[in-house]
């Protein structure tokens, strides 16, 4: 319970946290337009697979702005950074947040172990 | 070589455990090695990914420094935790390695053994049958 409350109840954590999102929305506005396109398309492609608070999510996206900035200074396109496989790109990095998808994955597992027991594995 | 995406998948993180294993090293570094190695598709984006993982799976310390230009730039060495995953790796490597270049059609069985009167045609799925008995059984235990 006291997780439930601390990611979604916890006011001073909200506002800190809308508070850095602004700060670093801020810093994506400053870099090239091609970086910027990609940054948002990436983030609102990797929401759509969110799962629980998203504060996971946050922090990868935040992450990506730092490469994205490396990349800037070193006078790179985004796609040289990324790939032009984006969305693989993408994959990799949900591999490291919550997602639905997974949560889905673990239930199947979880419900057939549970039905069948753990004999028939390993 | 291009398009080993798919392949190279796995691969790569032994990879960059590898590379992280010879000395402290950030991403382009590790990119640039890769690329240097013939990976020419591996971009930042793709060692960020991986290095994304490492760091989570608490497989390297991390150390963010301000560099000369930039934002500050985490370089990477392994831990103990890394140093051992490094050699699973290996081992799982060596293991894969072997196996495939025994199923490689050409290195299959010693020439003699192959029916010389059948085109090469008839001739490869015959070989590929004779394969798994006295390959796959004993080979598991001294692996395992």
């Amino acid at each position: 319970m006291s997780d439930f409350f601390d990611n979604y109840l916890n006011i001073p954590k909200i506002m800190k946290s809308k508070r850095e999102y602004k700060e670093q929305m801020a810093r994506v506005e400053a870099m090239p337009e091609d970086y910027r396109f990609v940054f948002k398309k990436i983030q609102s492609h990797m929401w759509m697979f969110a799962a629980g608070s998203g504060y996971d999510m946050m922090k990868i996206h935040y992450d990506i702005i730092e490469l994205f900035e490396t990349g800037v200074l070193q006078g790179k396109r985004v796609l040289e950074i990324t790939g032009n496989d984006v969305a693989g790109f993408c994959d990799e990095l949900l591999k490291c947040a919550r997602t639905y998808t997974e949560d889905w994955r673990a239930k199947l597992n979880r419900e057939i172990a549970d039905k069948l027991g753990q004999r028939n594995l390993s | 070589m291009k398009n080993l995406t798919e392949m190279l998948k796995g691969v790569l993180e032994g990879c960059l455990l590898e590379i992280i294993s010879r000395g402290e090293t950030y991403g382009y570094e590790i990119t640039r090695r890769l690329n240097a190695l013939g990976f020419t598709d591996v971009v930042d984006g793709t060692t960020y990914t991986i290095l994304v993982r490492l760091e989570k799976n608490k497989l390297v310390n991390v150390d963010k420094r301000q560099s000369d230009m930039g934002p500050p730039r985490k370089f990477f060495t392994l831990n103990e935790a890394g140093r051992e995953e490094l050699r699973l790796f290996w081992a799982k490597w060596e293991f894969i390695a072997s196996k495939i270049g025994e199923l490689r059609p050409d290195r299959a069985l010693p020439p003699h053994t192959q029916p010389q009167t059948l085109p090469p045609v008839f001739a490869e799925p015959e070989q590929r049958l004779s394969i798994p008995q006295n390959l796959f059984c004993e080979e598991e235990k001294s692996h395992v």
